[in-house]
């Protein structure tokens, strides 16, 4: 047994209160009394509740009709048990009817009054039972349908799509991502071809079926899409398979960035094996005297070949540079760095090649220049100017001429380098900062180059937060202007 | 052997025809060159030459196979045997039928093409023709 049990017992006669408190006592019950219904109610109140009221019917200020109905009210499973004088059926269907579990009539035996007692302590018992298996049931049900709220505004929030069919090949779920992958209206459940992505429903089928848990994965065209599809059964504990569960992730940024990289793959190899090409046929032609001999001729094929393998080198060294600046491996050392100085180094020492080709080369630096001075990679920017000029030499014809020029541009420095070489077209223009983009025609075919120099020129010059453009005209030149944040502009003056 | 055999080298890679133009004239070959498609075409109408051998990949990636076409479309050039060369890798999708018509070429050879083999190839072509190499 755990606590004692309580009962109130509310009679306005004082003898039968203390008559039927010592009945209760002695039977190891805590008895309280109350003289009439409203003091009852009070100490009801104050007690916080009793196991049994015993109550008579007749009495000053609250009656027993009454009290039943106020104790109702504040807790509805509080047990009653009416003691009357006036013993008749109405009386006593009456309360019943109010909600009283029973009744007994004056004068009663101990007995009785023990007997009607504890039936309303069992009743008392059955009814917290009830009460409290009533009120988990509810909290379990509140349990449930949060968790669910929760589960449903997860998979809601997931930005994959997810899509849950049960044994029968119906759709039972479908997430918000996936409506929008696979707009369809259809109320759940709903066959899973109704999708109309045959290769989807098959996968899903397929591991719906599988005896093994199969897990399959797949990709998949939906529109302009790819989605890698991963498919899962859905099983008991025990084992038996109740669905699958396929997740739809979008892939398409991915799938484009392979078809790229495959792209320069192929292209870096083109670029590799055409000028090897060369330099073994070339080697391999002197060598076997195929073609007879001819020393003149072997010379230039072998000048060729150096040039080609030159290039070759310069190529691998863009492509070292290019990939660095890629995966941000490329970092820049800026210091200090006066862009006329680094101008006349690279105009010196591009003067022999120019000399040799018969192009002049002049430079005009507005000395003391303002902006001269920039925080920059030194390396960079020599590198940049180096390409610049070097292919203003390489495309222009025996007789032209190269200026390079150094000048304020606001808060920029500015190096243009003007030639009157064969110039480009528009279209061409357009392209020149391309990956490996060349201008191809009879006057460019023997003008060695990768493709990768000016790309990697404007690669630099973005890191140095400046800008590269470009003037043509076909027959008449190019300008190739850079401009380059001074000091002041750097720092943010 | 014939000494009045004329071949025309089309590339757009200058040392490629370079190194062929020696080989085809170490074999008494006389040699024309052209750069690009549009001199290339000149050259075969004009120079009525007995063979081409055309690069696939020029200026375009199909620069090749348009001069092909277009040798083959053309009254004055339609009988001169053509050889192909190629560079197959996958940004040019190599195919003998670029637009679902076959190309009627007589050899497609893959790039690098050793020049002996291309000069054999050449030969061999030109001796099979009926009414040549007597």
């Amino acid at each position: 047994m755990g606590e004692p049990q309580r009962i109130l017992v509310v009679d306005d006669e004082v003898g039968m209160r203390e008559g039927c408190r010592r009945i209760l006592a002695a039977e190891g019950f805590v008895v309280e009394t109350a003289a009439d219904g409203r003091a009852a109610l009070e100490h009801f109140q104050a007690a916080g509740g009793f196991d049994v009221v015993i109550s008579d019917l007749k009495m000053p200020r609250m009656g027993g009709m009454d009290l039943i109905e106020a104790l109702h009210a504040i807790d509805e499973d509080a047990l009653l048990l009416v003691i009357t004088a006036y013993a008749t059926i109405d009386t006593a269907v009456d309360a019943t009817k109010r909600g009283a579990y029973g009744y007994i009539p004056k004068p009663f035996t101990p007995d009785e009054l023990l007997l009607h007692v504890r039936n309303g302590l069992e009743k008392r018992a059955l009814r917290l039972e009830a009460r409290q298996l009533r009120e988990e049931r509810e909290r379990r049900l509140l349990e449930v349908a949060f968790e669910r709220s929760k589960s449903t505004t997860i998979l809601n929030c997931m930005t994959d799509g997810v899509l849950v069919i049960n044994r029968h090949g119906q759709i039972v779920l479908r997430n918000q991502a996936l409506s929008r992958i696979l707009p369809d209206g259809m109320p759940l459940p709903t066959p899973v071809e109704t999708l109309g992505i045959p290769e989807l429903s098959d996968l899903v089928l397929e591991v719906v079926r599988s005896e093994d848990a199969l897990i399959a994965s797949k990709e998949l065209a939906i529109g302009p899409c790819t989605y890698m599809v991963n498919a899962a059964p859905v099983r008991e504990p025990v084992g038996e398979t109740l669905g699958a569960v396929a997740v739809l992730r979008d892939i398409t940024a991915l799938k484009k960035l392979e078809v790229a990289k495959s792209m320069f793959v192929s292209m870096v190899a083109h670029e590799l094996k055409s000028p090897l090409a060369t330099i073994e046929s070339s080697l391999g032609l002197i060598l076997s005297g195929a073609a007879g001999n001819d020393a003149e001729r072997d010379r230039h094929l072998m000048n060729r070949a150096l040039l080609r393998a030159t290039t070759l080198r310069t190529l691998v060294g863009d492509l070292l540079n290019l990939t660095a600046i890629e995966t941000g491996n490329f970092t820049l050392k800026r210091t200090r760095t006066d862009v006329c100085r680094v101008v006349r180094e690279v105009v010196d020492g591009l003067a022999d090649k120019a000399a040799e080709k018969g192009v002049s080369l002049a430079l005009a630096c507005d000395e003391p220049l303002a902006a001269s001075e920039i925080l920059a990679d030194t390396n960079a920017i020599h590198s940049v100017i180096t390409n610049l000029i070097d292919n203003a030499i390489k495309y222009t014809p025996k007789g032209g001429h190269v200026s390079v020029r150094v000048d304020d541009a606001g808060a920029y420095a500015r190096v243009s380098v003007q030639d009157d070489g064969i110039g480009m077209t528009a279209a061409e223009r357009d392209r020149v900062f391309d990956e490996f983009y060349r201008v191809k025609n009879e006057q460019t075919a023997a003008i060695p180059g990768t493709g990768l120099g000016l790309t990697l020129v404007r690669r630099l010059v973005e890191m140095h937060q400046g800008r590269i453009d470009v003037d043509s005209t076909p027959g008449r030149g190019s300008t190739f202007r850079v401009r380059l944040p001074t000091t002041a502009y750097a720092q943010g003056a | 052997m014939n000494t009045e055999r004329k071949v025309l080298l089309i590339d757009d890679d200058a040392d490629l025809v370079a190194i062929n133009e020696a080989v085809f004239a170490a074999r008494g070959f006389t040699v024309d060159k052209a750069y690009n498609g549009k001199v290339g075409f000149e050259r075969a109408r004009d120079g009525k030459p007995d063979a081409i051998v055309l690069d696939v990949m020029m200026s375009t990636n199909s620069e090749g196979f348009d001069l092909a076409r277009r040798l083959r479309g053309d009254d004055a050039t339609r009988g001169i045997p053509l050889v192909m060369v190629t560079s197959v890798n996958s940004t040019v999708p190599f195919t003998y039928e670029p637009d679902g018509v076959f190309l009627p070429v007589d050899r497609f050879l893959e790039k690098p093409v050793p020049p002996e083999t291309l000069v054999h190839e050449v030969e061999r072509i030109l001796a099979s023709l009926p009414g040549t190499g007597s």
